[in-house]
């Protein structure tokens, strides 16, 4: 275990040498190249394709994150199931009920053994 | 002992040698590139256009550096430095160094724990700027994470479980990459090698954003996804990280999967040195000739293909990996 904080050290070592090399390239960049952080001029404002955009307006809200994947694809695979799985029979739904069963019991015996 | 890290880390296989593979990487990426779509490529800067690359970083690195309002630029800067840091950290745990390398029994969590900065890095600056095509960029990278890294991760553990189960490496990247190239010879374990390759290869093209997975930078649809509202040094630092992980991600791949030079011990080191490079090359030219022939797939169909076809095909060759491992020990 020792080696391997060893090499987490060594490795965080080259990043903070590579981040001072960046940084140090940033400010000799910043030297010649013009910075534009301050002030209110239109280049400051958000791109949107020539529209005027409020800067709330902006963001995206924390459950859109992963909209591709719940709506796109998960939403898409449980249509597929929904329609070959459930056919709306009662001993369809018994019978995969007592599958569900026998996958949890095995699965508890494996886990406990 | 600290001197020869200090070296590793800013000359070779550090900062400067990864500078210079990624000026020739990009060169030859981009003359193939080219000349698979029947175009002629970078022609005018230098022989051959062999200068374009370092035309195109100078002259980000002059031009002015915008930071619209409501951005963290002093972040997002800082970010892009530690994850090319980290690259330059995972190079040095592979056997191309002179000296001693980074390695220890059980550093392959480490090096997993670096390739995941890249991408952290790339989807948290599209969230630093106040942007709408910026968050659905980032939004989309983290869609695909969910599909690539898994896949990645898991085809990258199968060489490392199957030459920690036929040799003396305890799960450590160095030596798994010095041994791994035998496990071509041994007809239990060329299967679940191919497979694990091929889903690295497809891993490395999503986690490069290159096309057909270059869905977060749509150009069409969302501009430039996370990078948007980018320029100056900052856009050359993300130019510049996305080469560099095409550099580390083939040689990762060329070491792990072909050995580099450690078949080849038995010649004189320049042509083991020109073999290892020849085996980059193909890596290289594989992930160029994917981007020239595929066209840009949907944020869902890419999620769909790697969770139906390189996920498993990651999954089986771990799980045979496991089963062979157990039993050879």
């Amino acid at each position: 275990m020792v080696s391997l904080l060893l090499a987490a050290l060594e490795a965080s070592l080259a990043i903070v040498v590579t981040v001072l090399i960046l940084l140090v390239a940033y400010a000799f960049s910043a030297k010649f190249a013009r910075s534009i952080v301050r002030g209110s001029s239109e280049k400051r404002k958000p791109f949107a394709c020539g529209e005027s955009i409020p800067l709330p307006k902006t963001g995206l809200p924390d459950a859109g994150m992963y909209t591709a994947v719940w709506r796109l694809v998960f939403k898409s695979l449980y249509k597929s199931l929904r329609d070959s799985l459930h056919t709306g029979i009662l001993s369809d739904w018994l019978m995969w009920m007592f599958i569900f069963m026998v996958v949890m019991i095995v699965v508890s015996m494996a886990v406990l053994l | 002992m600290l001197h020869e890290l200090l070296f590793e880390i800013i000359v070779y296989p550090g900062v400067i040698f990864l500078c210079l593979a990624i000026w020739l990487t990009q060169w030859y990426h981009r003359k193939v590139y080219a000349r698979m779509q029947n175009r002629i490529g970078p022609l005018h800067t230098g022989p051959f256009g062999i200068l374009q690359p370092v035309a195109d970083y100078l002259k980000l690195f002059f031009k002015e550096d915008v930071s619209i309002e409501g951005s963290s630029p002093r972040l997002a800067l800082t970010l892009l430095s530690i994850a090319t840091g980290s690259l330059v950290a995972l190079t040095l745990m592979l056997p191309v160094t002179p000296f001693r390398p980074i390695a220890a029994d059980y550093d392959v969590m480490l090096a997993m724990y670096l390739l995941v900065w890249p991408t952290i890095a790339l989807a948290l600056i599209g969230m630093l700027t106040p942007n709408p095509f910026s968050a659905v960029g980032a939004s989309r990278i983290f869609s695909m994470t969910l599909a690539y890294e898994v896949t990645f991760v898991a085809s990258i553990l199968t060489p490392i479980i199957l030459s920690t189960a036929m040799s003396s490496s305890n799960y450590s990247l160095y030596y798994s990459c010095l041994n791994a190239w035998k496990l071509w010879l041994n007809p239990y374990t060329i299967i679940p090698m191919i497979l694990a390759l091929i889903a690295a290869i497809i891993s490395l093209q999503c986690k490069l954003l290159s096309k057909p997975f270059d869905i977060p930078e749509a150009e069409t649809e969302i501009v430039a996804g996370p990078f948007t509202e980018y320029s100056g040094f900052k856009l050359a630092l993300i130019i510049g990280l996305h080469d560099l992980e095409m550099v580390v991600g083939s040689l990762l791949i060329t070491m792990l999967f072909f050995g580099g030079f450690a078949p080849f011990t038995w010649l004189p080191w320049y042509l083991a040195i020109v073999i290892t490079i020849v085996e980059y090359v193909v890596v290289v030219t594989i992930l160029t000739w994917i981007k020239a022939m595929t066209a840009r797939l949907r944020v869902d169909q890419a999620l769909i293909i790697f969770w139906k076809y390189v996920l498993p095909m990651a999954a089986i060759a771990l799980l045979t990996s496991v089963v062979i491992a157990h039993l050879t020990t």
